[in-house]
């Protein structure tokens, strides 16, 4: 009987943990650049039937599938990078990528981070940054990082230009200057990146980084999030009447379990 | 009748395993590539009755009263292999199997290398480039070029695939996957996270797979909220049974042979 009990909450808490999942999506259905986590479900392993006290067949063939499920759980959370819609904003400060890869910023503890929200501006000390401060890296040909404080360029939202391979140029006082290449990283696998809020992404550890090779980056568009708002609306839909079914299975066990201890009291 | 009484209680214990089977159905209504189960009951092989209540010219002789089951067994667990429903998803390396057939994984267990089967074909690219299942364990295909079974390096590629399963990677036609099947169904066995165990798979490299697609669970949710509500009714009717023969036990302990 406890059994029962167990298939049915093992359903519960698993889908209990999907719509977490769903909600979450839901809630960032605004959010630039977010990936929508995907969860899918697993089934536990199986127990043998021909247990002590079971009235089982002797003369079965198949003894080897004779056995029970024990449930089921919900699977390692995984990210769709799939591309998010462009929508054009005109600011100069807002760049998205359009294929793959990740602009990466460097955090004020010098630690960097990966980003696909492009929604950067223009700071007091002449750097490109987010929305929290987040250093843009833009490489020059010899390697070094000139988004910094002090750094050889002063930028602000209208002396930069960033063309589809990511070339900054900017206006000087004798004409254009080249000032870098705007970094775009990407990593192997899918699961590579742990979210850690504000948009922002960390490398896990043993994951490489390398050169984004296909992409082109837009000036003057953000990438949207990749959420399906119909998608998750019927995913939650059947989420929530998987949760009642298995409510639903988890208060029959309970009355079988009642009749069971009732045998005796009548 | 305290045969009866078990009779009653194998019925019980039948209904039980069988509701276990159901409510596994129902918690993985949702689970890709889940094939549902069905839990049979036989009865039990017939027993000969007799007893030497008959009398004949003063002596008692063997009378022959009939054959009867003594309760109810669980037979077997049958795996339902039909096809679950095939939903369009937008991700590159969600696949899914129409008809027969199954994916082959290979899942490193710390000694050695063994290779499992699944239809839950919701992969992912680990971070060594390798497309893997979400448990991990590592999706096997033949190499064109060396035509060695092995994990599928993907890379930071573009993955695309034909309804074949034919998969080219940035454009290149470089794998296709190890699809197999089974001649006898009934040595297939689970073995939890959506993988099946199974000996003598036949390669089979004509079965249909398709991608950007996930197969859905094939629980039908309507049988098996019914066959819940009749093992569970099954169920109160030998608990009945056990109680009307408590009653009579009672009646025979108590008051037959009660002195007035």
């Amino acid at each position: 009987m406890l059994r029962l009990l167990w298939n049915s909450r093992s359903s519960m808490m698993a889908q209990q943990e999907k719509l977490d999942v769903i909600s979450n999506n839901i809630a960032n259905v605004n959010t630039n650049g977010y990936k929508k986590i995907n969860a899918n479900f697993q089934d536990l392993v199986y127990e043998s039937l021909d247990r002590k006290g079971y009235p089982v067949s002797s003369g079965a063939d198949g003894k080897g599938t004779l056995q029970n499920g024990t449930g089921v759980k919900l699977s390692e959370w995984t990210r769709d990078n799939m591309q998010g819609n462009l929508t054009e904003t005109g600011l100069s400060t807002d760049l998205a990528i359009d294929g793959t890869g990740y602009f990466e910023v460097v955090q004020p503890d010098n630690s960097k981070a990966y980003t696909r929200a492009g929604s950067f501006t223009t700071d007091a000390n002449g750097t490109i940054v987010d929305s929290n401060g987040n250093r843009l890296s833009i490489i020059d040909e010899q390697g070094n990082d000139v988004n910094k404080v002090g750094g050889p360029y002063k930028f602000d939202k209208n002396n930069f230009k960033v063309d589809s391979n990511g070339i900054v140029t900017i206006k000087g006082n004798n004409g254009d200057l080249t000032a870098g290449k705007v970094k775009v990283s990407n990593v192997i696998g899918d699961n590579s990146m742990i979210s850690v809020g504000d948009n922002l992404y960390m490398l896990k550890t043993g994951a490489e980084i390398l050169e984004s090779k296909d992409y082109s980056l837009r000036q003057g568009y953000l990438e949207l999030s990749n959420v399906d708002i119909a998608t998750e609306m019927t995913d939650m839909l059947m989420t929530q009447r998987a949760f009642q079914l298995s409510s639903n299975a988890l208060k029959t066990a309970d009355e079988m379990w009642q009749m069971a201890n009732n045998m005796r009291s009548k | 009748m305290i045969r009866g009484l078990y009779t009653a209680v194998t019925g019980l214990i039948t209904g039980e395993a069988k509701q276990s089977v159901i409510t596994n159905n129902l918690a993985n209504a949702n689970t890709t590539g889940f094939k549902s189960e069905n839990l049979s009951i036989k009865k039990f092989d017939d027993v000969l009755i007799q007893n030497y209540d008959k009398i004949v010219n003063g002596k008692n002789t063997r009378n022959t009263i009939g054959s009867l089951s003594m309760g109810s067994e669980i037979d077997d667990v049958n795996t339902a292999f039909t096809q679950g429903l095939i939903q369009a998803t937008d991700k590159s390396t969600d696949f899914a199997i129409e008809g027969k057939g199954f994916f082959t994984v290979q899942r490193d267990n710390g000694i050695d290398n063994k290779n499992y089967y699944t239809r839950s074909g919701n992969f992912h690219v680990d971070g060594q480039g390798y497309l893997v299942t979400d448990s991990g364990d590592k999706v096997l295909c033949k190499n064109k070029a060396t035509n060695k079974i092995e994990p599928m390096f993907v890379g930071d590629g573009k993955l695309q695939a034909d309804n074949y399963g034919n998969i080219s990677i940035n454009g290149k036609n470089l794998y296709k996957f190890n699809t197999v099947d089974f001649q006898d169904y009934k040595g297939i066995k689970k073995i939890g996270d959506n993988l099946f165990e199974g000996t003598n798979p036949i390669e089979n490299p004509n079965i249909t797979v398709r991608q950007n697609a996930l197969e859905k669970s094939n629980v039908n949710v309507t049988n098996e909220m019914v066959n819940m509500m009749t093992v569970m009714r099954n169920f109160e009717s030998n608990q009945k049974v056990i109680q009307a023969m408590d009653e009579t036990l009672g009646k025979a302990v108590n008051e037959v042979g009660t002195v007035r």
